[in-house]
């Protein structure tokens, strides 16, 4: 699974780190990285990104 | 509020102001408005008409909008698709009620000031941060907390000793607000924050705080202590126009600072007796003894299960549709957050509380640009909380010779109590 974060939509909750603490940090600009895409289980990934406020991650499958 | 004849079952509350306020939130009145809430998504999601309103109340979310069409949503899709679209559904909802008390702050900014604003606040709240607040405030305040009813061993009320406690205490050490003070700065918290009774005493306890906080700031224009006003003193904001950027004047740190009292002290409050009631009530509080790594779960599975907020609401600032429902400009519109987070769509068996359900986001926090920017202090608060019990009262189970507590309320949801005993450690 790919994982896009658009910088300008995140608004810096952590939101998703909390879901999928091993997938997504927050840089020193208070903005969401990942930190490893295959750190949780998919169901983590998807869940932190239904959870962001601001839709800011996009999931892509690898080959769909 | 036009209370009607029903007499409450029980009164609930930490002081005068808190009861009445709780009263008249329907604490007392309504304990399982779930069934309703039921058959409201079933016939809906959407219905003209407040939430108060199907409960034969008139509660404090049409509250100052009287004149106003009211529309209730009862699903979690469209629950969480009005919180998000915050252009249509504006904050500005917050003027009639928080904002008369404590006024003007984020909870009512509209974009583009909203995001500025949160943008300043946010970096004091991420988890990295709040795990230093953990260490410095809320672990201190919690051991203060136990300490002082385990040492005398006896039954004690846990919702009125610790959960009423916890989060005041720490928003108070987060401030810089001296230790002897925490007490009455707790009484003035609780009474500034009511919704009925006196307006002018809510105002005067407001003010007190105001003035208590003033001072604080002043103090830390000089010299920063790391705690949250010296944060916010150093902060900067763009101007868009200009595109210079200044400090956040007194004001603005004031407005921010006073939001934090009612936004996250009466909801950690309720959200922590909750959560000790639904695992000693149905036992599996001796999961979380074998495998602390549940905790997390247990929190969250509790708030999505009997939310401290069970709404959360909106002005619509132009004609929309919601759930097939047209909601006209102008409307009042409510997100049943009580009746989302029991959505079957989503949950299964929604009714129960099983702290091994799968983890997916509820709505208790809210959604959209506004979702609680306190979230991970409240659940740090709470871990702190749950840990301190399992690990200073063995054996703690509900009291067997007190009134056999329940969980109450329409806006709010709050324990009636949480009476406890437990093993000499
Ligand atoms: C279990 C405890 C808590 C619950 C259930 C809760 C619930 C909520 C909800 C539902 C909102 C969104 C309101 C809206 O969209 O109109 C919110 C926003 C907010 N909460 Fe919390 N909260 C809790 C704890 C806290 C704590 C501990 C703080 C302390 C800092 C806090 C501070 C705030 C602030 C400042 C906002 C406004 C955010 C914004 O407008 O961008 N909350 N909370
Ligand atoms: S949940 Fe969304 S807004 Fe929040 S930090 Fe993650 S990407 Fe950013």
């Amino acid at each position: 699974m790919k994982i896009h974060i658009d910088r300008e939509l995140c608004m810096g909750s952590g939101s998703c780190q909390f879901f999928a603490p091993h997938t997504f940090d927050l840089d020193a600009e208070c903005k969401a990285v990942v930190s490893n895409p295959e750190g949780d289980p998919s169901t983590a990934i998807q869940s932190a990104a239904s959870s962001c406020p601001t839709r800011a991650i996009e999931l892509v499958e690898a080959d769909g | 509020m036009a209370q009607s004849a029903r007499k409450p079952r029980v009164t609930v509350g930490a002081n005068a102001a808190d009861r009445a306020r709780n009263l008249a939130t329907g604490a007392g009145l309504v304990d399982d408005p779930y069934p309703k809430y039921a058959e409201l998504r079933e016939t809906g999601p959407v219905h003209e008409g407040s939430i108060s309103g199907v409960f034969d109340m008139e509660g404090p979310e049409s509250q100052g909008w009287r004149d106003r069409r009211n529309f209730s949503l009862y699903d979690w899709k469209t629950v969480d698709a009005m919180l998000r679209d915050n252009e249509t559904y504006s904050s500005s909802w917050y003027e009639a009620s928080l904002g008369a008390v404590v006024g003007f702050s984020i909870l009512q900014m509209d974009e583009p000031e909203h995001r500025r604003y949160r943008s300043l606040v946010q970096p004091a709240f991420t988890r990295l941060n709040i795990e230093d607040w953990r260490k410095r405030w809320i672990q201190p305040a919690v051991d203060a907390i136990v300490d002082g009813f385990v040492e005398r061993g006896e039954p004690v009320d846990i919702y009125a000793e610790l959960c009423a406690k916890v989060p005041v205490y720490t928003i108070a050490s987060s401030f810089g607000v001296a230790a002897e003070d925490v007490p009455h700065f707790h009484e003035l918290a609780v009474t500034s924050v009511g919704v009925i009774g006196d307006p002018a005493g809510r105002i005067r306890a407001s003010n007190e705080i105001a003035d208590y906080l003033r001072g604080i700031i002043a103090d830390r224009r000089h010299s920063g202590t790391g705690d949250l006003i010296s944060v916010l003193c150093t902060v900067e904001i763009d101007d868009p126009d200009s595109g210079e950027s200044h400090h956040l004047s007194d004001d603005e740190i004031l407005a921010f600072a006073r939001i934090m009292l009612p936004a996250g002290a009466g909801t950690t409050y309720r959200g922590l007796g909750c959560l000790f009631l639904g695992l000693l009530e149905t036992g599996q509080i001796d999961q979380l003894r074998e495998d602390r790594s549940l905790i997390d779960a247990a929190i969250e599975e509790s708030l999505r299960w009997e939310q401290p907020l069970t709404s959360i609401s909106r002005l619509s600032t132009r004609d929309s549709e919601l759930g097939g429902v047209k909601i006209p400009a102008g409307s009042v519109v409510h997100g049943c957050v009580a009746a989302a987070n029991r959505d079957p769509a989503r949950w299964d068996d929604p009714d129960t509380f099983d702290i091994r359900r799968p983890l997916q986001p509820h709505a208790s926090f809210g959604s959209g640009p506004h979702l609680c920017i306190g979230m991970h202090l409240a659940r740090t608060e709470m871990r702190c909380a749950i840990n301190a019990v399992l690990d200073r009262m063995p054996g703690l189970r509900l009291d067997p010779d007190a009134d056999k507590p329940w969980i109450t309320g329409l806006l709010f949801r709050t324990p009636t109590a949480v009476p406890v005993v437990f093993d000499a450690p």
